[in-house]
């Protein structure tokens, strides 16, 4: 499977990396991108299995990446690791089709609680 | 309104982050030291906290985030300065830390600015500093080193 990874930080891209490890889930190809409109380019060449994107980047914020794949018809699992988790972030998440919401700091058991259901 | 947290607090998110213990230890912090800051946002309030850092946690708390070598670390220390290999490590302990501002997620409070000497500390910063209300903590990450970190809210 092919997992897309969008994060402004690349020492939080390897951490999401290292902890999807952990948490069991591996032999998949990572592919990654430093923001919103990378990410949403990399979505559509790429066609990923399971996309996990920061919400706060430049260029294009996770939360506008996510409306952008959903308007195109794109409806690949989509989920957020971010800092910021205020009830009103999950609601917009939610509302515009992310399927989780992991807040940083996060353990392997937080990915494995919210991506069992999409990889191997 | 924003609050600080309790050095237990400060320090088991940073475990958390870090993947490693982080035990709250001895010592003052000396202002002159703080070379790190970053400001946070909450809603339209600009500066609504301050995190400050001496070059000894920033560098040390940076390198544990990728498990980069102790010594690359300590090479960051005896410059008294972070160069460009471990400033994303380090600005990403800032993004992080700005949970501690708040419980519950019930405010939203980003990273706005972030620091890094050989700039100076932002005015604001400084006068949070001398003004605010302050958390100051010298903190030891586990098989890395310890340094300071400062919390501050207006007073």
């Amino acid at each position: 499977m092919k997992i897309l990874i969008a994060d402004d930080s690349k020492a939080m891209r390897s951490i999401v990396v290292r902890t999807l490890r952990q948490a069991g889930y591996s032999g998949h190809k990572i592919i990654e991108a430093e923001d919103g409109a990378q990410g949403l380019a990399l979505a559509r060449d790429e066609e990923p299995d399971l996309i996990i994107s920061d919400w706060n980047m430049p260029q294009m914020n996770g939360l506008e990446f996510l409306k952008a794949l959903r308007a195109d018809g794109v409806e690949t699992p989509f989920g957020f690791v971010t800092t910021e988790a205020s009830p009103e972030m999950r609601v917009m998440a939610a509302e515009a089709g992310a399927a989780f919401l992991i807040t940083k700091p996060f353990t392997p058991e937080d990915f494995q609680q919210h991506c069992d259901r999409f990889l191997d | 309104m924003l609050h600080l947290p309790t050095p237990d607090a400060t320090a088991k998110l940073l475990a958390s982050l870090l993947g490693r213990p982080v035990k709250v230890g001895a010592g003052k912090v000396d202002d002159a030291k703080l070379t790190i800051a970053g400001t946070y946002r909450s809603g339209d309030i600009a500066n609504a906290a301050m995190c400050l850092m001496d070059a000894g946690f920033g560098a040390y708390a940076g390198a544990a985030l990728s498990l980069l070598p102790v010594a690359v670390a300590t090479g960051y220390v005896k410059k008294g300065r972070l160069e460009e290999d471990i400033l994303d490590n380090c600005g990403e302990v800032l993004n992080v830390c700005s949970r501690l501002f708040t419980s519950d997620d019930q405010h939203r409070v980003t990273l706005d600015t972030r620091h890094f000497a050989p700039e100076p500390l932002p005015p604001a910063a400084t006068a949070l500093l001398a003004g605010g209300k302050r958390l100051d903590l010298v903190l030891d990450i586990d098989k890395y080193g310890s340094g300071m970190l400062v919390l501050a809210v207006p007073g």
